[in-house]
């Protein structure tokens, strides 16, 4: 029976997210759309692009966790019979999966933009697929503090560390010697330091939700 | 054997400033407790430990014959909880709410939903963050009792209330109380209320029991008497007279354990009882704390 029950909490999360899941790739799509206009176009589009996976991370946490929480209908779903880990549990995988199939579809559709379209150099598909995984690890990171803590201050801090990390991490990737050398060029070159660097994230991704899953295992009192 | 809906033995629970200190309380299955204190009393704390949503630092705690908070899972599919501050997701309808319930409980009640639905006067279409305070505990109330819990935990539910939606709801309470195997805890700090539903009630202050018993009990072993002292007698100092305030020659005496006899021996020690006045639950429930905070000190 929790089981199931998890499953309908799940399915609940991703009703209440769908309206942001659609609004995010609607975004997704008009920003690829756009960036085929001109080079200015195709920054405003980039913008656009970022900006979507950015607000998509945030409010998948803010809504789901923050809000359940600080408008108290976390009461009403923990008196229904699930134990205060399965929701936790059930929270962190339906935040997941509302993120995982915006992020996913925004992956796969621009991914085969950039190799279909002509004018799009496939050299910068590396750099792309690590912007991605910095989406998919910030979010992560947000949403373990989101699980974790219920302060503000906390929160606010984390939404703004992570923003700015992305100005640094594409800074630093386009310094890459092997990104900056390929990125305009009609091949994708994959080298160690980009695998290492995927790795990195993905682990981040991976220790973040574990440590934030482990820690409310722990935890005895939820109100 | 009575079989015990809520059973806590010794429970305590620490906080920075506030600390829950050796509870005990039992509620039968079938009986309704009113469970009543000042705010910031401790009623809510042991009602979220009953609810595994916070766990005691020590003593027992079973729900349903269930330990809490290990086998929480099982005895929330017999729980029906509802507290003031709990809210429903406002940007779905109560329908959808309906059907979230429905689908996770096997008991639930179509028929007694609809008809809880007429009775609240509640539009399944409309959103929840367009109803009313009054709306949503309604609403609350309806995903609760259309499950048929065995035990309902009700945390000031008629807390901020409109006087017709408070005696809509305990209608519905009293009518709740036709089946004799539910049981009801319902924690509050309006007395007219509790007097109104419960069969036993609990006092609790500053995270102390302080009393628990039947409520007739209590509405017969709570007098106030007032006495006329002639001049040159002395009050005699009786065990249950708890609070004595004198004006002039009048004297009130406040007991909580009344019997005529008390009567006969103020007579006989010369002093006339003019009148032997019941007390209100709000009355019984202020002096008790009184008492109770005094003896403490």
């Amino acid at each position: 029976m929790p089981k199931s029950i998890m499953t309908r909490l799940i399915l609940k999360d991703i009703y209440m997210n769908r309206m942001l899941i659609i609004g995010t790739l609607l975004a997704v799509f008009l920003s690829l759309f756009i960036a085929t206009f001109s080079e200015a176009w195709f920054s405003i589009g980039s913008v656009l692009f970022i900006t979507s996976m950015i607000v998509m991370g945030i409010f998948v946490s803010m809504y789901g966790v923050v809000r359940e929480r600080e408008n108290k209908s976390w009461l009403f779903v923990l008196s229904l019979p699930i134990s205060t880990t399965q929701y936790f549990a059930a929270k962190l995988v339906a935040a997941l999966i509302s993120f995982l199939l915006a992020w996913g579809v925004a992956l796969v559709v621009t991914v085969l933009f950039i190799v279909l379209i002509d004018e799009m150099p496939n050299g910068l598909l590396p750099f792309f697929i690590l912007l991605m995984l910095f989406f998919f690890h910030n979010f992560a990171i947000f949403l373990a503090v989101s699980l974790l803590t219920k302060s503000e201050v906390w929160t606010g801090a984390t939404i703004i560390l992570t923003n700015t990390s992305i100005t640094f991490f594409m800074i630093f990737a386009f310094n890459l010697p092997v990104i900056e050398e390929n990125l305009s060029g009609p091949i994708a070159v994959w080298s160690p330091e980009i695998f290492l660097l995927m790795f990195y994230e993905l682990a981040v991704v991976v220790f973040v939700l574990g440590f934030a899953m482990f820690k409310q295992s722990r935890r005895h009192d939820f109100v | 054997m009575t079989t015990l809906a809520i059973q806590l033995d010794n429970v305590c629970k620490q906080f920075p400033f506030f600390a829950l200190q050796d509870i005990c309380l039992r509620l039968e299955e079938g009986q309704i407790m009113g469970f009543v204190g000042p705010n910031g009393a401790g009623k809510s704390t042991t009602i979220r430990i009953l609810m595994g949503l916070l766990r005691q630092a020590s003593g027992e705690v079973k729900v349903l014959g269930l330990p809490m908070p290990q086998q929480q899972t099982l005895a929330k599919q017999q729980i029906g909880y509802v507290t003031d501050d709990m809210a429903l997701f406002g940007n779905a309808s109560l329908a959808w709410h309906i059907e979230l319930v429905r689908s996770i409980y096997p008991d639930w009640d179509d028929a007694y939903a609809k008809t809880l639905l007429d009775r609240f006067y509640l539009n399944p279409q409309q959103m929840i963050k367009g109803l009313s305070h009054g709306e949503r505990i309604k609403a609350l109330l309806l995903l609760v009792l259309a499950r048929r819990p065995r035990l309902l935990i009700l945390d000031e539910p008629t807390s901020g209330l409109d006087p017709v939606a408070r005696h809509e709801v305990l209608a519905e309470l009293m009518d709740v109380l036709r089946d004799d195997d539910r049981s009801i805890l319902f924690s509050s700090h309006n007395t007219v209320d509790v007097e109104q539903i419960s069969d036993c009630i609990t006092f609790i202050d500053r995270g102390r029991i302080i009393q628990s018993s039947d409520k007739e009990s209590f509405l017969e072993g709570w007098r106030r008497l007032k006495l006329d002292v002639p001049d040159g007698a002395g009050l005699p100092h009786f065990e249950e007279a708890i609070e004595v305030s004198t004006a002039g020659k009048i004297a009130t005496v406040t007991t909580n354990a009344y019997t005529p006899g008390l009567q006969t021996r103020y007579a006989q020690a010369g002093i006339t009882v003019h009148e032997v006045q019941r007390m209100t639950l709000e009355e019984v429930f202020v002096a008790n704390v009184m008492y109770s905070r005094k003896e403490r000190s």
